[in-house]
C-alpha cells in the first residue's frame, strides 16, 4: 500500500519519486488556480448566490437550483472518476510493477556491468561485431550521440592471436541511435572498452569465453530484426 | 541584458546535422535560442517593475493616493505578465542548458521554485483585484502576508538561478546517467499524433466559441437558445479533456502519476472548463443576470487562467527533445493571446460604456487562438520562417 501510494507520487521524466519542492509547486498552482477563478468570476456569479425572493411557492429558488446542479456535476464526476480508476481483479491481487533502481538486466543478450549510475551492456555477435548499449540505473536507454566508446581487443588466454597487434578501434553510432558498434575480427574474444560520457571516462574489461563459462556468460547472437 | 545567457550550443546534440537541407531548421532553432537568451532580461525587468509597483502601491495605501494605488495595481499586473514570460523563456533556456551539460537536478529545483513564484504573483494580482473591488482590512492583511511570501519565494528562485549561472560558467560538469537518459527521451509518433489531434479538436471547440461571439457581436437581440451553446461546449469539452488527456494516467497508477506536472496541468484546465461551463449554464437561469456579459466574463477568466497555465506548462514526457522546443514556442503564442484576450474583456467590462472595438478585438483573439490550435504541430510551428 505504501509503495503504491509512493509510486502515485512519481513524476515525469525520471522514475524517482516526487520531491518536496515539486509537490509544493503543484499545490500552489492548484490552489491559486481555484482562488483566481473564484475571485474573478464572483462578480458574474454573485446574483446566483444571493437568496431570491420567492413570488410563487412552487418555483424552485436559485439557491436550490445551484445546489442541484452542483450535485449533478459531482455525481457525474464521481461516476466517471470511478470508471477511470477501475482495476481488474488481476490488478487488485497482483503487486504493481516496480521500476527498480540498480537492477542488472540483460536486455540485448550481452554482458552487463555498472559504474556510478550507468549500466553498460556489451554484446559480441558471432560475426565479430561488438555493440555497446548504455542505460541509466533504471534501465532507461541513453542515446548513442551522448557517449563515445573505443574498443581495444586483448590477447586471449591461449595466446591464439594474429600477428598484427590490433589498435584501439573507434565505434560508430547505430542508425537508430540505440547503441554504438564496431566490426572486429572474429578471433577476438576479450576486449577493453573505454566509455566516455560527459565529464567521465571509464575503462571496462569483457571476456567472452563462450562455453568455457569461467569468466563470463555465454555469447549470444544479436536478436534478429534489431 | 539580452544575450547574457551565452550558452554554447550544438545542433548535433539534438541529432540534427547542419547541412544544406537542414539550413532552414537551424534558423528555427535560433528563434528558440534567442528567446532563451531573453530569460535574464524578463527576470530582471519584472523584478524591478514588481518592487517599484509594490512600493508605489504601499505609498498609495498609506497616504490615501488613488493614482498611486492605480499605478501600483497596473505595475503588479505587468510584473506578473513579465514573470510568466520569463518562465516560458526559462523553459527554452533549460533545454539549451541541458544539452550544454548543465546538471538537471538543480534546474528542476529552480523550476519548482519558479512555479511557486509565478503562481504566488498570480495570487497577489487576484487579491489586489479583489481589494480594488471590495477593500477590507482583513483582505489588506492577507494581501500583505502574500506579498512577503511571494517576495521570499522570488528571492529563493533568484538564488538558485544565480547558482545555476555560476555553475554553467565553470564549464561542463560530469553528467550522470539519469540526466543522459532523460535527454534521450523522445515521444513516439503515436504520442505526437494523439497530442496533435487533441489540440485540433479543441481548436474546433474554440472556433465554435469564436463564431458564437461573432454572432452575438453582430446581432442586436440575444438568442436565448444560443446562450446554452457555450456552457454545453465548455462542460462537454472539460469532461472529454479530463478523461482523454494523458490516457496513460488512467487508472491512477505508476505509469504516469496524476501529480506529474504535465498531467496535473491538463486535469486542472479540464476541471476549470467544467466549472466555468456549469457557471455559465447557471447564469441562464437567473433572470436578473446579464447572461451574455456574465458568460463572456467567465470565458475571459478561463482565458486568463489558461494563459497562465500555458506559460507555466512543464512538459515531462520528453522534456529536452527537439519537438519540445516547438511545443514551448506555440504555447508561448497561444498563452500570450489568451492573456491579451482575457484582459481585453476585463477592461471592456470595466468601462461605463460597451466598446465595440474591444469586443471585436476579443472575438478576433478567439479566432486567432482557434486557427493556431487547428493547425497545431508537435514540432517547430509552421508560422516561423
Amino acid at each position: 500500500m505504501v509503495s503504491t501510494l509512493s509510486l502515485l507520487f512519481a513524476h515525469g521524466a525520471d522514475p524517482t519519486p516526487i520531491s518536496g519542492d515539486e509537490a509544493l509547486a503543484n499545490l500552489v498552482k492548484l490552489a491559486v488556480c481555484f482562488l483566481f477563478i473564484a475571485v474573478m468570476s464572483y462578480p458574474a456569479l454573485s446574483p446566483l448566490l444571493r437568496p431570491s425572493k420567492q413570488t410563487n411557492t412552487e418555483e424552485p429558488t436559485a439557491h436550490r437550483d445551484v445546489v442541484s446542479w452542483l450535485g449533478v456535476a459531482l455525481l457525474i464526476m464521481l461516476t466517471v472518476g470511478w470508471w477511470t480508476v477501475r482495476s481488474s481483479v488481476v490488478e487488485m491481487i497482483t503487486e504493481p510493477a516496480v521500476l527498480e533502481d540498480h537492477t542488472h538486466t540483460q536486455v540485448e543478450g550481452g554482458q552487463v556491468t555498472m559504474w556510478g549510475d550507468f549500466h553498460a551492456e556489451v554484446v559480441r555477435v558471432e560475426s565479430g561485431e561488438v555493440r555497446i548499449y548504455l542505460r541509466d540505473s533504471f534501465d532507461r536507454p541513453i542515446a548513442a550521440r551522448f557517449y563515445d566508446v573505443e574498443i581495444e581487443p586483448l590477447l586471449s588466454d591461449d595466446g591464439n592471436q594474429t600477428d598484427e597487434t590490433p589498435v584501439t578501434v573507434e565505434t560508430v553510432s547505430a542508425l537508430n541511435d540505440r547503441f554504438r558498434f564496431a566490426r572486429l575480427d572474429k578471433s577476438y574474444e576479450n576486449y577493453r572498452i573505454k566509455v566516455s560520457t560527459p565529464g567521465w571516462t571509464t575503462s571496462l574489461r569483457f571476456n567472452f569465453d563462450g562455453s568455457r563459462g569461467r569468466h563470463s556468460l555465454p555469447i549470444w547472437c544479436a536478436p534478429s530484426g534489431r | 541584458m539580452i544575450g547574457c545567457l551565452n550558452l554554447p550550443y550544438d545542433l548535433k546534440r539534438f541529432g540534427v546535422h547542419t547541412n544544406q537541407e537542414t539550413g532552414g531548421l537551424s534558423i528555427k532553432m535560433e528563434t528558440s535560442r534567442y528567446l532563451a537568451s531573453c530569460h535574464s532580461f524578463f527576470i530582471y525587468s519584472s523584478v524591478v517593475v514588481l518592487i517599484a509597483s509594490l512600493t508605489i502601491d504601499l505609498i498609495g495605501h498609506l497616504r490615501g493616493l488613488a493614482t498611486a494605488r492605480r499605478i501600483g495595481y497596473l505595475g503588479l499586473m505587468m510584473a506578473t505578465m513579465g514573470m510568466l514570460f520569463s518562465f516560458m523563456t526559462g523553459n527554452l533556456a533549460a533545454i539549451w542548458a541541458v544539452h550544454s551539460h548543465v546538471p538537471q537536478a538543480p534546474m528542476k529545483v529552480h523550476e519548482s521554485l519558479a512555479t511557486i513564484t509565478c503562481w504566488s504573483l498570480i495570487a497577489l494580482a487576484t487579491l489586489r483585484s479583489a481589494l480594488e473591488r471590495a477593500p477590507s482590512r482583513r483582505l489588506l492583511w492577507g494581501y500583505g502576508v502574500s506579498v512577503l511570501l511571494a517576495l521570499a519565494s522570488l528571492w529563493q528562485t533568484g538564488q538558485r538561478g544565480f547558482d545555476l549561472q555560476m555553475g554553467a560558467s565553470e564549464g561542463p560538469a560530469r553528467i550522470g546517467a539519469l540526466d543522459l537518459a532523460t535527454m534521450t527521451l523522445e515521444s513516439t509518433i503515436d504520442e505526437l499524433a494523439y497530442s496533435e489531434s487533441m489540440h485540433h479538436l479543441f481548436g474546433w471547440l474554440v472556433l465554435g466559441l469564436a463564431l458564437l461571439s461573432a454572432y452575438q457581436l453582430g446581432s442586436a437581440k440575444s438568442n436565448t437558445k444560443l446562450l446554452a451553446v457555450a456552457p454545453i461546449v465548455l462542460t462537454a469539452g472539460g469532461f472529454f479533456l479530463l478523461i482523454f488527456s494523458d490516457v496513460d494516467a488512467w487508472p491512477l497508477a505508476t505509469d504516469k502519476a496524476i501529480t506529474d506536472p504535465e498531467v496535473l496541468g491538463h486535469k486542472l484546465i479540464a476541471t476549470l472548463m467544467i466549472a466555468v461551463g456549469i457557471g455559465s449554464n447557471l447564469l441562464r437561469k437567473d433572470e436578473s443576470a446579464e447572461v451574455i456579459e456574465g458568460q463572456e466574463r467567465l470565458l475571459a477568466v478561463l482565458a486568463l487562467v489558461g494563459g497562465g497555465l500555458l506559460l507555466t506548462h512543464i512538459p515531462t514526457g520528453s522534456p529536452y527533445a527537439e519537438s519540445t522546443i516547438g511545443l514551448h514556442l506555440q504555447h508561448l503564442l497561444i498563452g500570450t493571446l489568451a492573456l491579451i484576450g482575457g484582459w481585453l474583456k476585463f477592461i471592456e467590462q470595466s468601462l461605463s460604456k460597451r466598446s465595440l472595438s474591444m469586443r471585436t478585438a476579443w472575438t478576433t483573439v478567439l479566432f486567432m487562438i482557434a486557427a493556431i490550435l487547428i493547425t497545431y504541430e508537435e514540432n517547430i510551428p509552421w508560422y516561423l520562417p
